[in-house]
């Protein structure tokens, strides 16, 4: 009993953080609440004593959560069930106007959400979770400096399209 | 801080060289201006979002209750049926049983109480004789008065 009350303080802290990250992978909410429910159950099979034996149990469950939630966008696609159609993103400009219109950070949202997931798991960790470079790189088993590499062209490319689509915009 | 020093800031962003002690002074930085310059919009509104997509919360209830509801829960709801539904008949087997031997023993127990009150009875008869003695001596009695 006393194992498991210290298991669900360890979930409460990381949960959060697990469903944000899968959400922004998956671009589904409801998966996303799948995928952390996974990840948990995957952490509780593992016993009290692997637990303990990380070094951070939270840079283990992203891991995780990573893992499992690019191979549901592998299996996705592998069925061809087609990924933007299922999930609606707006990949031209005209149709991000007309979501700006209706609320500014959902349009943000959007803009984050079109990027490759390798782009968009990055603008997570870093500019959202606030991890570490090291950290980050553990997490998706690359160099740093190819996270930072990622990163800077990531933040470059999200400044250029929102650039693009203010002037648009003004036209 | 003066916005030479968060022009510089920005550059490393840019370059993804800044540090998280430096990305924090970004954030804090755009967090408490309302109006930057107008190459620097875009950064307000990026940092504003994170800022806001920092505090989404995982749905509990819902977790919770697919919590609750795990495939072992399932094979252990079975089992409690199989082994209740069993205890019960075995329980119901005991208990006819039980009764069965019960009535038994009552007929035993009536069929020798019949036979005891059958001589008894038999014994009672012969008291009446004694009526006759008390009728004689009550005779006996009312003529001395």
């Amino acid at each position: 009993m006393i194992a498991d009350q210290q298991f669900l303080d360890q979930i409460h802290e990381i949960q959060d953080k697990i469903f944000r990250i899968s959400k922004r992978i998956l671009i589904s909410e409801e998966e996303a609440q799948d995928a952390t429910q996974e990840v948990i159950i995957k952490l509780w099979n593992l016993g009290i004593e692997k637990r303990n034996g990380f070094k951070s149990m939270e840079a283990y469950s992203v891991s995780m959560a990573k893992n499992y939630c690019f191979d549901r966008l592998k299996s996705k696609q592998a069925q061809s069930l087609s990924f933007k159609d299922s999930i609606e993103v707006p990949t031209t400009v005209s149709a991000l106007n007309k979501i700006e219109a209706s609320d500014d950070l959902n349009w943000l949202m959007h803009l984050i959400d079109q990027l490759p997931e390798k782009e968009r798991i990055i603008i997570q960790l870093r500019e959202i979770e606030h991890l570490s470079f090291y950290q980050i790189a553990s997490i998706l088993e690359i160099p740093e400096a190819t996270v930072r590499v990622y990163l800077s062209r990531t933040r470059k490319k999200l400044r250029n399209q929102y650039l693009k689509i203010q002037n648009h915009g003004l036209q | 801080m003066d916005s030479s020093k968060i022009e510089h800031l920005l550059e490393l962003y840019l370059e993804g060289n800044t540090s998280l002690l430096e990305e924090e002074r970004l954030r804090l930085y755009f967090r408490s201006t309302d109006k930057v310059l107008p190459e620097w919009e875009a950064y307000r509104a990026f940092f504003g979002y994170y800022d806001q997509a920092k505090k989404e919360n995982c749905p509990k209830d819902k977790v919770k209750i697919k919590n609750l509801f795990q495939p072992w829960m399932a094979v252990a709801a079975i089992i409690t049926v199989v082994i209740s539904l069993q205890v019960y008949s075995y329980s119901t087997k005991l208990i006819t049983h039980d009764q069965e031997k019960a009535q038994l023993v009552f007929t035993q127990f009536k069929s020798n109480m019949e036979k005891v009150s059958y001589q008894f009875n038999k014994g009672a008869e012969k008291l009446n004789y004694l009526n006759y003695w008390n009728q004689t001596t009550q005779k006996l009695i009312n003529k001395e008065k």
